[in-house]
């Protein structure tokens, strides 16, 4: 069932076993666990079925460290939550990134990359990311090129595109018709209240915008609302333990990461198709790929350096021979009248050898992006270290329901800046001896300027708030994400990842969800 | 010989990068030093073969790490040295 919470009675009491607090692709994914078990399920979501301004603007956070981009709509705060718009490029994460790295202080991952590969494997499915393939049989169904690059310093990276899954509208359905599980909208919890012995939660206190409010009261509760949100929330619920829950050793909101985005604009000097013909998106009916590089592990071992991938965008050119004819053609095809015929027809005479090319390779490779021109855009994400200094906090500021906004201290460290010179360094090299294409690295890379932190981009990958760790001395949550000392809170989401390596995140919060999932089933004998 | 330097590239962008090769290279500040790391003393002077000369120096440069960042672009260390012999000529 699907209830809103401005049509419930003002301070109901709401009694279920399970109680997941945010519908995104962590909790949806939870609550999908449980369907038709004999648990009762509470399904909480801030927003409603759409955007709305004033749900939105409960995101809103108080910067006092490097800036976030867009820290109100680069998050979605209604059912489905940020996979409302994420553009589903999938990979798990590279097994280097779980190890525990000299060099990286903080690194290593208390779970193995084998013990998450069958949920993995299941997220895969939730993603509707079809069937697994590694990345030579990608190579093999695409008949794709070998790379050039020097493997031991480059190697392959392959991500895979979901549709992508819209976690809110694709499991809608199964949800409202489950006869256990209850979504509650407009439901935003101000309050995880512990017990006065402060070792577990008894229930937690929801409230709508318009101020409708109720409790709800679980024998487990799920925190699933983002690398940011979830830090927040323990830290608000502060009146059994005044720093927060699960904040006894002063963790929740610290090491908080991003993945550092940087760009150069790349010349091929030779054949432009030349790196295009390996590195590049490949589709077929079924599947959608990108196909990209990393550094490998050897050179982030030997050059101390974290890890980094990086994919090339051909933008199209506007003034493009191919462009100008596609313009036309479009143009005769739909009806409609040639516009900027004259500048169009100047643009496909004076490229027309470009325009030759283009056209044959399209029919040649017809399930490759064949728009060519001399300049290709390459697009790295490094991995952020760990750094306790780099945090989340509550802000004086306040937001529509009188709640203390986050306070984010975004920052970073020297390794952090070096892995993505170094690797840029690395990769420009490459490219220069073996694709003949060079770029241009930006000023800030070569010289001393202290305020290169704000070079970096932002990605909305918000990660390390609520960290897993064996020892509560290093982390705030354990192995099976259950904050330490209290015994039925339990954490999903990327604000668990130690370590975030350079892929984008949401397969590896769906693997962890469904990992959670196991994990409480077996607790509550679920079969 | 004067053939071969006119061939060199004379632009603000080869410039900047042959001055800034020489800023890191005080010691090769100098043309006759400087044309010595070119050119093989053994080889015909003619210019298809200078020019053959310096294509396999920059296929080794590529191939044995000689590239540095000048001005930011990657740059062999051949091609480096070439505009900064355009720069002192």
């Amino acid at each position: 069932m699907i209830r809103n919470l401005n049509d419930i009675p003002d301070d109901q009491l709401i009694e279920c076993d399970l109680c997941i607090i945010g519908a995104g692709a962590a909790g949806i994914s939870i609550a999908n666990e449980f369907l038709n078990t004999p648990l009762r399920v509470c399904l909480l979501e801030s927003g409603d079925m759409g955007l709305n301004i004033n749900t939105q603007q409960l995101y809103d956070v108080e910067n006092v460290g490097v800036p976030l981009d867009d820290s109100i709509l680069s998050r979605l705060r209604f059912f489905g939550g940020t996979t409302n718009h994420w553009d589903g490029r999938c990979a798990p994460l590279n097994p280097i990134d779980f190890e525990k790295r000299d060099w990286v202080p903080n690194s290593g991952w208390p779970i193995s990359l084998q013990e998450l590969s069958p949920y993995y494997k299941r997220a895969w499915k939730n993603c509707d990311l079809g069937i697994f393939a590694a990345t030579d049989d990608v190579f093999t169904q695409f008949r794709i090129p070998a790379s050039k690059f020097d493997a031991s310093e480059l190697e392959n990276q392959v991500w895979k595109f979901s549709a992508p899954t819209r976690f809110g509208p694709k499991y809608k359905d199964t949800l409202s018709t489950a006869d256990n599980i209850d979504v509650i909208l407009n439901a935003n919890v101000t309050r995880i209240q512990a017990t006065p012995e402060g070792n577990s939660i008894s229930h937690v206190n929801i409230s709508s915008l318009e101020k409708r409010q109720a409790r709800v009261k679980a024998r487990r509760f799920v925190l699933s609302c983002g690398g940011i949100e979830n830090a927040r929330m323990l830290l608000l619920s502060d009146n059994v333990h005044p720093n927060g829950l699960g904040n006894r050793n002063d963790l929740v909101g610290r090491y908080f990461m991003e993945h550092l985005r940087s760009k150069a604009t790349v010349v091929h000097f030779g054949d432009p198709y030349d790196l295009k013909k390996t590195f590049n998106t490949y589709q077929s009916r079924k599947d959608s790929y990108v196909l990209g590089i990393r550094t490998s592990d050897q050179v982030q071992r030997e050059s101390k350096l974290l890890n980094a991938g990086a994919i090339y965008y051909y933008e199209g050119n506007n003034q493009s021979a191919t462009h100008s004819a596609s313009a036309i053609a479009s143009n005769i095809l739909n009806g409609e009248p040639l516009k900027d015929l004259d500048q169009n027809a100047v643009n496909v005479i004076r490229d027309i050898d470009e325009l030759i090319m283009n056209t044959r390779r399209r029919f040649l490779r017809p399930e490759s992006n064949t728009l060519i021109n001399n300049i290709s855009v390459l697009s790295m994400d490094t991995e952020q270290a760990p750094n306790p200094d780099s945090r989340i906090m509550l802000s004086d500021e306040t937001d529509g329901l009188g709640l203390r906004r986050s306070k984010v201290d975004w920052r970073m460290l020297d390794i952090d800046k070096q892995t993505t010179v170094e690797s840029q360094q690395l990769i420009a090299k490459q490219l220069t001896r073996h694709y003949h294409s060079r770029f241009r690295m930006k000023d800030w890379m070569e010289n001393n300027r202290s305020d290169w932190a704000h070079n970096f981009r932002d990605v909305a990958h918000h990660m390390g708030t609520t960290r897993m760790s064996d020892s509560p001395s290093q982390g705030v949550v354990d192995r099976d994400c259950k904050i330490h000392d209290i015994e039925n809170l339990y954490i999903a989401g990327s604000s668990v990842f130690p370590t975030s390596g350079h892929v984008n995140p949401t397969l590896t919060i769906v693997a962890l969800a469904l990992r959670l999932a196991d994990h409480i089933k077996d607790r509550e004998q679920v079969a | 010989m004067r053939e071969f330097l006119r061939a060199l590239p004379e632009n603000p962008a080869s410039k900047k990068l042959g001055q800034a090769y020489l800023a890191q290279h005080p010691a090769e500040n100098d043309f006759d030093r400087l044309l010595a790391t070119i050119l093989d003393p053994y080889a015909p002077a003619s210019s298809s073969s200078l020019r053959a000369s310096i294509s396999a120096r920059l296929q080794e440069d590529l191939m044995n790490d000689k590239v540095l960042f000048l001005d930011g672009w990657p740059i062999t260390v051949t091609e480096a040295r070439l505009c900064a012999l355009r720069l002192l000529s």
